[in-house]
């Protein structure tokens, strides 16, 4: 006779289940980030990005309107998707005693970080190696 | 030390132009390339004149693409484009003049030279064989330009006269 599955296991199967769909996200999201070639045209990726990651976590959703953002972080950096499921896997991690909270997450962070009044742009360089190669830089604008 | 991308297109008193619509050395203004390699969006390449006594045609070629102008009298090519590298680099410079008169009819002269942004230039001018190729060190610069000809000039056998240029 088939077991009832229990509450913990339903709740690890539907993280498993969501943690898979928002790296299989992030990964689309670097690499249409890697291949813009314009200012907006990375704003409207992540902005899709962020669009699509609201709509498959509803945690999120809540943790955006939650009014916990803002306490303790400077009012000029944005909380980003990223930055709020992180949050929300080091809750779960907490409830749950592990420490599943990656390095790959950490860098998705930063790379999702925007300060109100700058933009992302890429420059092109000559790198080190005489190579062409380029660099992000966050810019001002008015 | 990284540098930054200079060009599109541009020289050395103005080296951040836009690429222009025609090709052609009276703009005065040459492709930017990064050393030998392609730019994400621009590949490697340089301006080139094809001038004789018939006429004159003008174009972007490839690195190591052969440049061939045809004249009855005479036959330039001129191969121009600017360079930036953070670390000194080497092309070639290859050239072939041929005729259909008889061996020795043709005067064969060449030149190159660069000038830097920053200071460091060189200058060769030979009136060398028919064929042959010359290894040039371009050194390290922000904004390098590098120009070069070579000049079949025929005697009047009533013979064609070819001229065949390349940087690899």
């Amino acid at each position: 006779m088939r077991r009832e599955r229990t509450e913990r296991e339903s709740f690890n199967e539907n993280r498993r289940l969501l943690r898979s769909y928002n790296r299989d996200l992030r990964t689309n999201e670097r690499e249409a980030l890697a291949n813009a070639r314009s200012t907006q045209e990375r704003r409207q990726i992540k902005q899709q990005a962020d669009s699509l990651r609201a709509e498959i976590s509803p945690i999120d959703n809540e943790r955006t309107r939650s009014p916990r953002t803002q306490t303790g972080r400077s009012p000029h950096v944005k909380p980003s998707a990223a930055v709020l499921r992180k949050e929300e896997k080091e809750r779960i991690a907490e409830e749950t005693n592990t420490d599943e909270v990656s390095s790959d997450d950490e860098r998705v962070e930063q790379s999702s970080t925007t300060i109100d009044g700058f933009e992302e742009e890429r420059i092109d360089i000559v790198d080190a190696s005489n190579n062409p190669s380029y660099r992000w830089f966050l810019t001002k604008f008015d | 030390m990284p540098i930054l991308r200079a060009g599109p297109w541009g020289n050395l008193d103005s080296p951040h132009e836009d690429e222009p619509a025609v090709k052609d050395d009276q703009t005065n203004i040459y492709p930017v390339n990064c050393a030998r390699g392609d730019w994400p969006n621009q590949p490697w390449r340089l301006l080139y004149n094809e001038n004789t006594d018939i006429g004159i045609s003008t174009g972007t070629a490839a690195l190591g693409s052969p440049i061939v102008a045809n004249g009855n009298i005479y036959a330039i090519v001129y191969l121009d484009f600017n360079w930036q590298a953070t670390e000194a680099f080497d092309v070639t410079f290859q050239w072939d003049i041929t005729t259909s008169s008889p061996t020795g009819s043709i005067y064969p002269s060449l030149e190159w030279q660069y000038n830097t942004i920053d200071g460091p230039a060189d200058y060769y001018f030979d009136t060398p064989a028919d064929n042959g190729t010359i290894d040039i060190t371009l050194p390290a610069s922000t904004f390098g330009t590098f120009s070069a000809y070579v000049d079949g000039l025929g005697v009047g056998y009533g013979g064609a006269v070819q001229t065949e240029g390349s940087i690899i």
